[in-house]
């Protein structure tokens, strides 16, 4: 009786999982398709003289700025300077902001503490403290890294508090019959439930994080690719300007990227395709 | 008052010892400004081995009592005992009406929660584990997480995690309600099977009349808010017993009609919900 019961809920479960594979293939086409499309249009629209080329060179002379910039090395040098910033800047922002987030989720008077603190300063635009963070650090590093970690930290600590905070209390009563003392009731049930919504805290603030990373670097560095860009437009070569904006997308990309992988590894339980 | 909770069972079970005693418990929550009373003065005791299952109007305490069971609700006034297990650990273990199978564990982890909780040893967790993933039809599906199982085969985990920490007592808060009919057949079968087989006692919350008398030895009718035991209510159908064929006994019709007719009547009493 229980094997055929088992046997219909399992062909359930395949049927399920192979719709979901035919369908990402075709969408995985089309997500890659639209961008060379686009880029195909813009080449010719740049050739044919429909975009004025000042603002808008075509595609195949960013490359070239982009070749060259790789070629001397002086891309590479200012991507460094940048990834090393936001590297550190989120684990300086982020490792705080997910411990105390996940205390704030845990204990209420701490919640009750911090709670209006982080709303009252959430609101400003992080950008208006890079003036602060100047005097405070100066021109070296400790103004560009503390700035984004700072666009990482409001991300991550509100996202984790929340993360314990929507848990099902249901998962705490399970714990609570079998007998759970408090940490563990902590290390089975609140930290692997509020996870993903950490690291969705986490995704969002490395995008926030470089952003304004990248900004203060256009305001008070001397390299780094913000700092790159600024000096593009200031010599107006439009094609290298367009060439860096290239590099950065990529960086953001591949930061995010970095943390999706991270939740695949700490969020398994998630996943969607089957572990067969 | 209590005339109904004085022994209607009086069978060969009456030897055995009690496990469960429940004595006037009271139980009030707090509405707003208003004090709603959920539960009145509600007493019964379960021997060792019984099958008890709760019915009742929707609203009238049946959860609340199970929870102030479990520990997790504390009552008013009156007393809960559950004679205390060997061990030190909680004497019971309880399977949830929604989804409490813990989404960021593998079906294996769910099942050895309890456990693990209690420092086994780690070979005889395994053991216990592939038993009872065994027992209840699992077996393959140790490394699958809950999103990949259907309703039924989650509630599979969550009973096989329950009886894993072989509880004398096993608390079933509506464990079957969200499933569709057929499942919900299967799984009372099965249910029903093993806890003859492993001699627990059980209390079994339900608004559902006919998973009442398929699996009880004892109904307990609730009234309306505030709830009251109503009458304490002797299955007669003998055990092992097959869920379907109980269903076919002229007896069972008799039975439907009579709790029926107890809550209907608790259900016309009520204040009208909303």
């Amino acid at each position: 009786m229980a094997e055929q019961s088992v046997a219909v809920e399992r062909t359930v479960v395949q049927r399920r999982r192979w719709f979901r594979r035919a369908g990402a293939k075709t969408e995985a086409a089309v997500q890659l398709l639209s961008p060379i499309v686009l880029l195909l249009l813009w080449e010719v629209a740049a050739r044919a003289g429909w975009v004025d080329q000042r603002f808008f060179p075509a595609p195949s002379a960013i490359v070239r700025a982009f070749w060259e910039a790789v070629t001397t090395g002086v891309l590479l040098h200012h991507l460094k300077v940048t990834l090393w910033r936001v590297i550190l800047g989120t684990l300086i922002g982020g490792i705080p902001a997910v411990l105390i987030g996940l205390a704030m989720g845990l204990w209420r008077w701490l919640r009750l503490t911090l709670d209006p603190i982080i709303a009252a300063t959430y609101p400003l635009p992080k950008s208006a403290l890079f003036p602060l963070l100047l005097l405070i650090f100066g021109l070296g590093e400790g103004s560009k890294v503390s700035m984004v970690a700072i666009g990482v930290f409001y991300l991550a600590v509100t996202n984790a508090m929340e993360g314990v905070l929507t848990i099902s209390p249901i998962y705490f009563d399970v714990a609570k019959t079998f007998g759970a003392k408090r940490w563990d009731v902590i290390r089975t049930v609140a930290l692997p439930g509020a996870m993903p919504l950490v690291l969705a805290g986490l995704r969002l603030g490395v995008g926030t994080g470089l952003i304004l990373g990248v900004l203060a670097e256009m305001l008070g560095a001397r390299d780094g690719l913000g700092y790159l860009l600024w000096s593009a437009w200031q010599t107006f070569s439009v094609s290298s300007l367009w060439a860096t904006l290239f590099v950065t997308a990529v960086l953001g990309f591949v930061s995010v990227q970095l943390v999706d992988f991270l939740r695949k590894l700490l969020v398994p339980w998630q996943r969607t395709t089957s572990r067969a | 008052m209590h005339e109904a909770v004085s022994r209607a069972s009086a069978d060969a079970a009456a030897q055995r010892a009690v496990v469960v005693r429940v004595t006037d418990v009271v139980k009030y929550f707090r509405h707003g400004q208003r004090q709603l009373q959920a539960l009145d003065r509600v007493s019964f005791e379960l021997r060792e081995g019984r099958f008890l299952v709760i019915v009742g109007p929707s609203g009238c305490g049946k959860t609340t009592l199970l929870r102030i069971l479990a520990g997790l609700e504390h009552q008013d006034g009156g007393e809960v005992w559950m004679r205390p297990s060997r061990d030190g650990h909680p004497p019971f273990a309880m399977v949830f009406q929604e989804q409490s199978v813990f989404p960021w564990m593998t079906v294996r982890d769910n099942v050895a929660y309890g456990l693990r909780l209690r420092r086994t040893p780690r070979a005889v967790v395994e053991d216990r584990v592939a038993h009872w993933l065994g027992k209840v039809g699992l077996s393959g599906f140790e490394r699958a997480y809950p999103h990949q199982l259907s309703g039924g085969m989650k509630q599979r985990v969550s009973i096989a995690r329950a009886f894993a920490v072989d509880p004398d007592v096993l608390l079933m808060d509506e464990p079957f309600s969200a499933l569709d009919e057929q499942t919900r057949t299967i799984l009372q079968q099965e249910v029903s099977a093993l806890c003859e087989e492993q001699q627990k006692t059980v209390i079994f919350v339900t608004h559902s009349i006919d998973e009442a008398i398929t699996l009880g030895d004892e109904v307990l009718v609730m009234t309306h808010r505030p709830g009251r035991v109503k009458r304490l209510i002797s299955v007669p159908f003998p055990r092992p017993r097959d869920v379907v064929e109980v269903r076919a006994d002229p007896r069972y019709g008799e039975l439907y009609e009579e709790i029926w007719g107890l809550i209907a009547e608790e259900v016309r009493r009520g204040p009208r919900e909303g």
